[in-house]
């Protein structure tokens, strides 16, 4: 009784076929990894490099420029709907923190010299001290707006636990002036991301005349 | 426009080379304060990238801890969503359908990878691979899907993710994990499961494994035992994921094997299905854009017989065995290029092997002496390669558009009939004429998808979406050749008992769809919601059959079913699905109801034949209650299927009657301990599914023919454990 038989090389192709991506694959890695050096720590001096002096982003013609600010205003009386605030249940974590002001306990000082401002109390309401008259509603509602626009370019998770706060400072124009990372999340793929997604928010609508204070920021991200 | 120049930078570098010297003081300037924005929180199970959170339905944990010891089917338990169905199979095997097009039209990724069918059969579908206790989420996508998220598909998509990596946070290490067994007294079906991840900060190891059994079913009402729907299967993988400053690295290894499943409505029934896989999986995100890649392998063995119920194989009965080599690799690059624009391209290149033959009987006139040859080493390989771009003009309005090529080869080698007696004229002519054909086969598909989101406020989304999406035909519908009763009667996915024969002209299926959708008030957890999306697709070219002859008995008298051949026609599908959820209480002292109502209705037509398509479901409706407070959480719910007048005719398609079924479940939570008791069919109501197809394994015994009966009342108890 004949019985038929595959041929048995073929069993192997698919392997080896897998097995030499995955080799390939390691050698990406090791192509990488003196890139771009050992993982991030709090306390390496990576945290410290990403500064980045940024060459302006492309800004749109002049004239598209005035229409971009009017879907600006929705954005501050409507944030998408997946940044809505639920108030009564423990907010599902892609709602976003709206309203609720994250006070950094104590900020990491990973080496001396870093580049970390002294963070303000937390406080978009809180008036300015300095003597012009400030507008706290205005200013708190550019914050808003500048937060809504950053959070809608959010990434979406890795499955990496960490918190990265990046500070940016921006021109009167609203463009981007700079970027820090202000404490890393522990993982340099979290860094970049986070840099990234506030790199490519910008340009961010001009602040209003009555706005005050500078024009300095900072955002936590938190990834799950 | 002018870049920075002069002191700003000066201080800048200054302040660099500073912060690599510890005490250097840093200018004033940068002392200021800086006014701290609330933070964003990003999570892991965020919507996939170019699709808006309203276009996609999502199974989480939650969920399926609460339909608990119910199902070991995903298949099954994806039919929750409004616009899914399932064709019944083994109880671990049902194909899902996504507004009427069914299994191999929709794509379904289990952890990011395609799993190839090999059963001429259909009885190793991708999502039998998964257990219901291990997985983590389902994402359901039933209108228009991006192209950045497959091809060769023309439907929605069905993505199951089991085991996703898990690190501590820094300096820690975490252990946790999930352990839960199961036991379902229609059938007496038993399993558990166990889940475990152990990580620091940098590595991650996962360990899943889950085993289930179960013995033949029992219908509702005057019912009896189904035959042929007893089950065991054993699934292990271990994933290992390793987080670099150069990226996320995933290795995934994993065996699962089942010993046997029987197909009430099948001929025949799966005896050994082993399969083992390896995927291997790169994610980084750098300054300029995410790079994606991910690698696969599987191999398959697929082993056909009776079981008992059909039988046995003391006399030998018929082995049929079919081997899958599947290898795969995806490369998906994400490009933020402004504040408006994303683009995405990507390729993806996958082969299948797949060899199909039955090996003779001894003793046997018909099936021997030699083996029959069904697929000869059939290789498919698919070549795609996409462009989209995604735009987000404001934040309420989104636009994702892309393009998609797939080039497709395949070929095969020649058949043969078990013999060249007189009873295998028919088999030895078809074998004849198949062999003389080239059966090379080059396919160039082009695909397009636009999708539009525009959400004004919060409670109010819009999503419109146009795709044309092109599917070749798989290695079963171009090269089965078979034109005998017995052996065009081994061929086919639809349980209807009829025989089918592939043909070598078929042509790529190319289907446009459009689907909205309108979404009022929030799905965001907590609020309530209603969404209303209706589609109509056209599928020009669409395989359907014609039928050849009738199927005649040993005396030649026609036995009620019939002999078809697959071949090009048009269909149109079109319908609507509702989903709405409201929040009925809500309080600390009589605690949270929320009701969810979900209603489908669905129309397909065949315009070659100006007759009904096969297998769509006629009008159906859910309502749940679900009600929780402190450790406490009970459900109710209430499933209703109208009456499936609508049949296909060329297929002796059987009409079923409507009916109502009602399920009761509590649960306990008590220290990371989770007790579920559940009833469901409460009232052991007799039904069929209309897409349940003919119990073939009662009729073989009995010589009664009938719908496969849907199962009668089950007691169902669920314990569980996180630590």
């Amino acid at each position: 009784m004949s019985r038929y038989h595959p041929p048995p090389l073929a069993r192997r192709m698919g392997l080896i076929a897998t097995l030499a991506t995955m080799g390939a694959l390691a050698g990406v890695v090791a192509l990488l990894l003196p890139l771009r050096g050992a993982p991030a720590r709090a306390g390496a001096a990576q945290g410290v490099l990403m500064l980045i002096d940024l060459p302006a982003p492309p800004v749109p013609p002049a004239p598209a420029r005035g229409p971009a600010r009017a879907p600006s205003v929705q954005r501050q009386q409507a944030p998408r709907p997946g940044d809505r605030p639920s108030a009564q249940t423990p907010a599902p974590p892609s709602s976003g923190s709206v309203g609720r002001i994250a006070v950094p306990a104590v900020m990491e000082r990973p080496a001396a010299g870093i580049m970390v401002p002294p963070q303000a109390a937390p406080a978009p309401p809180e008036p300015d001290p300095a003597p012009p008259p400030v507008d706290a509603g205005s200013r708190a509602r550019y914050l808003e707006r500048l937060r809504a626009r950053i959070a809608a370019r959010r990434p979406p998770g890795l499955h990496i636990p960490g918190t990265a706060i990046v500070a940016f400072t921006l021109d009167p124009a609203g463009r981007l002036r700079d970027l820090a990372l202000a404490q890393s999340s522990g993982s340099a793929m979290l860094d970049r991301l986070a840099l990234r997604t506030v790199r490519t928010a910008a340009p961010f609508p001009a602040p209003p005349g009555d706005i005050g204070g500078d024009l300095r920021f900072s955002i936590g991200f938190r990834f799950d | 426009m002018s870049h920075e120049t002069g002191r700003p930078r000066a201080l800048r570098s200054l302040c660099l080379i500073g912060a690599a010297l510890p005490a250097f003081p840093c200018p004033p300037a940068f002392a200021q304060e800086a006014t701290r924005l609330p933070d964003v929180d990003i999570a892991s199970d965020a919507p996939l990238p170019g699709l808006a959170a309203t276009a996609r339905d999502r199974i989480d944990r939650p969920a399926l801890d609460q339909l608990g010891a119910q199902s070991s089917d995903t298949g099954r338990i994806v039919t929750r969503v409004a616009g899914v169905g399932a064709y019944g199979a083994g109880g671990l095997s049902s194909l899902p359908t996504i507004r009427g097009l069914d299994n191999q039209r929709i794509s379904i990724l289990v952890d990011g990878v395609p799993i190839d069918i090999a059963c001429p059969n259909n009885m190793n579908p991708p999502l039998s691979y998964t257990d219901p206790q291990t997985i983590a989420a389902i994402d359901v996508v039933t209108g228009v899907s991006p192209v950045s998220h497959g091809g060769d598909t023309i439907g929605g998509a069905i993505l199951v993710e089991t085991a996703p990596p898990a690190f501590a946070k820094a300096g820690e290490a975490l252990v946790r994990g999930r352990a839960s067994t199961f036991y379902r007294s229609n059938g007496d079906g038993f399993g558990g499961a166990l889940t475990m991840t152990a990580a620091n900060d940098h590595l991650s190891l996962t360990y899943s494994g889950a085993y289930s059994q179960s013995g033949n079913y029992r219908g509702g009402g005057d019912d009896d035992a189904v035959r042929a729907t007893n089950y065991a299967r054993t699934d292990h993988s271990l994933a290992f994921a390793a987080q670099t400053g150069a990226g996320l690295f995933e290795l995934r290894g994993g065996f699962h094997h089942v010993p046997y499943e029987g197909f009430p409505n099948q001929y025949m029934d799966m005896t050994d299905n082993r399969s083992w896989f390896l995927t291997g999986r790169y994610r980084g995100a750098f300054d300029w854009g995410d790079v994606d890649l991910t690698a696969d392998y599987r191999d398959t063995d697929h082993e056909m017989n009776f079981l008992a119920d059909k039988g046995g194989t003391a006399d030998g009965g018929m082995p049929m065995n079919t081997e899958t080599h599947s290898a795969g690799v995806l490369l998906r690059i994400s490009l933020p290029l402004s504040a408006r624009d994303t683009l995405r391209v990507g390729g993806e290149f996958r082969h299948e092997w797949l060899n199909d033959y039955w090996p003779p009987v001894a003793g046997s006139m018909m099936m021997g002496p030699d083996s029959f040859i069904n697929i000869n080493g059939a290789k498919k390989d698919r070549l795609g390669t996409f462009l989209e771009w995604q735009a987000d003009w404001s934040a309420a309005f989104t636009t994702t558009i892309g393009v998609r090529n797939d080039q497709v080869w395949m070929n095969t080698g020649a058949v043969r009939p078990y013999g060249t007696g007189m009873m295998q004229m028919d088999d030895v002519m078809a074998a004849m004429a198949f062999n003389a054909a080239d059966h090379r086969r080059h396919d160039d598909n082009w695909s397009g998808s636009v999708l539009l989101h525009y959400g004004p406020t919060a409670r109010l989304a819009f999503d419109l979406g146009y795709a044309r999406k092109v599917r070749s035909p798989t290695i079963y519908e171009r090269y089965t050749w078979g034109r005998g009763a017995m052996a065009s009667r081994m061929i086919g996915w639809f349980g209807d008992g009829n025989g089918y024969v592939g043909n070598l002209a078929l042509d790529p299926e190319r289907a446009d769809t459009v689907s909205g959708a309108v979404t009022f008030g929030s799905r965001a957890a907590g609020d309530w919601s209603l969404r209303i999306a209706p589609y109509y697709t056209h599928v020009a070219d669409y395989i359907d059959v014609v039928k050849l002859g009738d199927l005649t008995d040993m005396m030649g008298m026609p036995s009620g079913f019939a002999l078809l051949q697959f071949a090009n026609r048009e269909a149109a599908f079109y319908g609507v699905d509702v989903t709405a959820n409201a929040r009925l209480l809500n309080s600390r002292t009589s605690g949270m109801l929320i009701a969810t109502v979900t209603g489908s209705w669905q129309h397909g037509r065949n315009l070659a034949d100006h007759d009904p398509l096969y297998h769509q479901m006629p009008f159906n409706a859910s309502l749940a209650l679900d009600y929780s407070r402190g450790r406490l959480d009970g459900r109710v719910t209430l499933d209703y299927v109208a009456d499936r007048t609508r049949v296909d005719p060329t297929r002796n398609e059987p009409r079923t009657g409507r009916y109502a079924l009602v399920g009761l479940g509590v649960g306990y939570g008590w220290r990371g301990f989770r007790l579920g008791v559940d009833v469901s069919n409460l009232f052991d109501k007799g039904y069929a599914s209309p897409l349940g197809g003919l119990s073939l394994g009662d009729y073989g015994a009995t010589g009664l023919l009938r719908p496969v009966p849907g199962r009668g009342r089950s007691l169902n108890v669920e314990l569980s454990r996180r630590f």
